[in-house]
């Protein structure tokens, strides 16, 4: 199945390349190369390795006749099902939470709460994890604004707002 | 000359940074899943604060610890802390179960003399390697790259069609931006911040911390039960170890140090392969994977010694070795020190510090390692649902202080989450890398080599050393076909 994925992926890859260098020229005069020769040949490897990939894998499902395993993998195993995925889902839902609100709140109490609700999220106490996410704070303060002298992003609030 | 190099390593902040550096790679080493890469691209961000000798500084101390790190875990749970520490693990624990104060500690000193075996070399063959690079053209140079590039799809990939699809992905990433021999704004979309293309740091980050992460956090979190370190008799293993295995500690290191050196091949490959080399050539081969010291004290020596060949490529031709001193190259580029035969003309003080700073980073090891071993136990205590949020703020911090943008921080996310899917899908992270890394030089040597021969492929072969590299890199790609049919024959 994974096999199938990454095919697709370099074929509609080859593509996407094509079609986003169409305005670039191939060649700037006869026997020099222009700015899209490069990303051409890359999206002609792309759409080989791809197709390969996809002939490779059809010919070994083929020699094992695994084509009903196949169909059954895809609808008995849904995104929800599958714990690690769900669980890499909601941290990265958190991070992306995290980093919008960064230029309302400021980096330091968006991170203070970002450690913090994770910790909590993922089973740590509520205690442990403020004492933790607050030394954690402190520390990132003292490296890169004390030590190393790092402009973090101000909250677009003002300065009525911890940044 | 020497009283001037002294001069410059022996700074109070070059060591506070070495010394530092050394306990960040023991903290991230000895943490099972987190590896050496992820602590090196974690530090990068603050090496840009620094004065260019601190921040390598900081990346090879922190590096050598890290790989010796990864072998406490391995001693005391049977799980490797990094990739380089799993072809010791099966021996490592049986030794540790009754003695593991004793075997980390005979494991700490072959890793301090694999390294400084590596650095050694290092230090004497790349001048050398330089001198004769200074006469490479764009040709031997397109070679090169390539070649390199090869040597990491078919060595770390499992399949070599993915490995192309991630070094084709790592090039795309590298084509975002100005063109580099018109100058022609490529794929950006209308937005300015891509015009200088994507920034070369919070990439790293992205693509090696946060799948890291990701996986992390969706483990089921396991509290590690750890038995009293005891330490009878310590020196005595030590030193009958040394006496008994000096030959295996030299060849591992010197296997260890030529596998660094070649591109692609990195510290993991290194150790299985001296593991391998030392049971052929053992009186007791029968012992291995039930825990012999020498199998030991072959993979660790070679795993510290490649960390220090892999620099040699890096250095000398601004090759990486393996995915640590990929990202070394970007700090070494942030700070304008381009690598290749000329850094050793233009900067030969601060290349020879350099030098110093591996031997000196090795010999502090001792320290450092005997440190950890003794807090060790407390070092794996630490919880992953406290770690894993910690190190995401310091991902965005660091990707963010670079350039001051937080347009950077979400590349290094979008980026993050598109490396975990690739490493599900089997698309091999660290050829995409170095594919971001090397893609512009790949670009700029063959379309000028293009325009010199206006399109005639021959010149591609026309120089000799070109020639060798062609035959090299096709080799490269048919040894693993030549290699699949002979097991087709002899089954």
């Amino acid at each position: 199945m994974k096999d199938v994925i990454v095919s697709i992926i370099g074929m509609l890859l080859g593509i996407l390349i094509i079609i986003l260098s169409r305005d670039l020229p191939i060649f700037i005069a006869k026997g020099y190369p222009g700015p899209s020769f490069f990303p051409l040949i890359l999206s002609a490897i792309s759409i080989l390795c791809g197709f390969i990939l996809m002939l490779k894998t059809f010919k070994s499902l083929k020699k094992q006749n695994k084509k009903l395993e196949l169909v059954l993998s895809i609808s008995q195993k849904g995104i929800l099902n599958n714990i690690p995925l769900r669980n890499a889902t909601i941290f990265a839902f958190f991070m992306v939470t995290y980093i919008l609100l960064i230029p309302y709140l400021g980096f330091f109490l968006v991170s203070l709460m970002f450690m913090f609700i994770t910790q909590t999220a993922y089973g740590v106490s509520v205690l442990k994890a403020l004492a933790i996410s607050s030394a954690a704070i402190f520390l990132i303060y003292m490296l890169f604004i004390v030590i190393l002298k790092v402009v973090v992003p101000e909250p677009i609030l003002g300065s009525l707002i911890f940044r | 000359m020497i009283f001037e190099i002294l001069q410059l390593v022996l700074q109070p902040h070059v060591l506070f940074a070495i010394f530092a550096a050394e306990l960040f790679g023991v903290f991230i080493g000895a943490m099972p899943g987190l590896t050496a890469t992820m602590a090196t691209a974690l530090l990068v961000p603050f090496t840009y604060f620094m004065d260019p000798l601190a921040g390598i500084s900081m990346i090879i101390a922190m590096a050598a610890v890290a790989i010796f790190a990864g072998d406490i875990p391995a001693v005391l749970l049977k799980i490797p802390g990094t990739p380089a520490s799993a072809a010791q693990t099966i021996d490592a624990y049986q030794l540790g179960r009754t003695k593991p104060i004793q075997t980390l500690s005979t494991d700490l000193v072959c890793s301090v003399i694999g390294g400084i075996v590596g650095s050694l070399i290092l230090i004497f063959t790349s001048p050398l390697l330089a001198e004769f690079a200074v006469n490479f053209s764009s040709v031997e140079y397109f070679w090169l790259t390539l070649w390199g590039l090869s040597m990491a799809i078919v060595i770390s990939s499992e399949d070599p069609l993915k490995g192309v699809l991630g070094v084709v992905i790592g090039f795309l990433i590298a084509t975002i931006g100005i063109e580099p021999v018109y100058g022609y704004v490529r794929f950006t979309f209308g937005k300015v911040e891509l015009l200088s293309g994507i920034s070369f740091i919070p990439a790293m980050i992205g693509l090696f911390a946060i799948p890291e992460l990701l996986k992390q956090i969706s483990k089921p979190h396991e509290r590690y039960l750890i038995n009293l370190l005891r330490g009878e008799k310590t020196y005595e293993m030590i030193l009958t170890a040394l006496k008994r295995f000096k030959a295996t500690i030299l060849r591992s290191s010197l296997i260890g140090t030529f596998i660094g050196a070649l591109p692609g091949a990195g510290a993991d490959i290194a150790a299985w392969v001296s593991y391998g080399v030392a049971k052929r050539v053992s009186k007791k081969p029968e012992e291995f994977g039930k825990g012999t010291l020498e199998g030991v004290v072959a993979a660790t020596s070679a795993n510290n010694a490649a960390l220090s060949g892999a620099w040699i490529p890096l250095l000398v031709f601004g090759i990486p070795g393996d995915s640590i001193t990929a990202i070394a190259l970007g700090a070494l580029m942030a700070h304008g020190l381009r690598p290749g035969p000329m850094l050793f003309q233009r900067h030969g003080t601060l290349i020879t510090a350099m030098f110093a700073v591996f031997i000196l980073a090795n010999l502090l090891m001792l320290l450092i390692g005997y440190l950890a071993i003794r807090l060790s136990s407390n070092i794996l205590r630490i919880p992953r649902n406290v770690l894993v949020p910690l190190i995401a703020v310091f991902c965005v911090i660091g990707s963010y202080a670079v350039n001051n943008s937080l347009f950077d921080v979400w590349c290094m996310l979008l980026l993050g989450i598109l490396g975990y899917f690739m490493e599900r899908l089997g698309i091999p992270i660290p050829s995409v890398v170095l594919a971001i890394i090397l893609g512009p030089m790949v670009e700029f040597n063959f379309i000028t080599t293009l325009m010199k021969s206006e399109l005639n492929p021959i010149i591609f072969v026309s120089r000799p050393v070109a020639a060798g590299l062609a035959f090299l890199t096709t080799f490269t790609w048919i040894l693993p076909f030549i290699r699949t049919k002979k097991l087709g024959i002899r089954k």
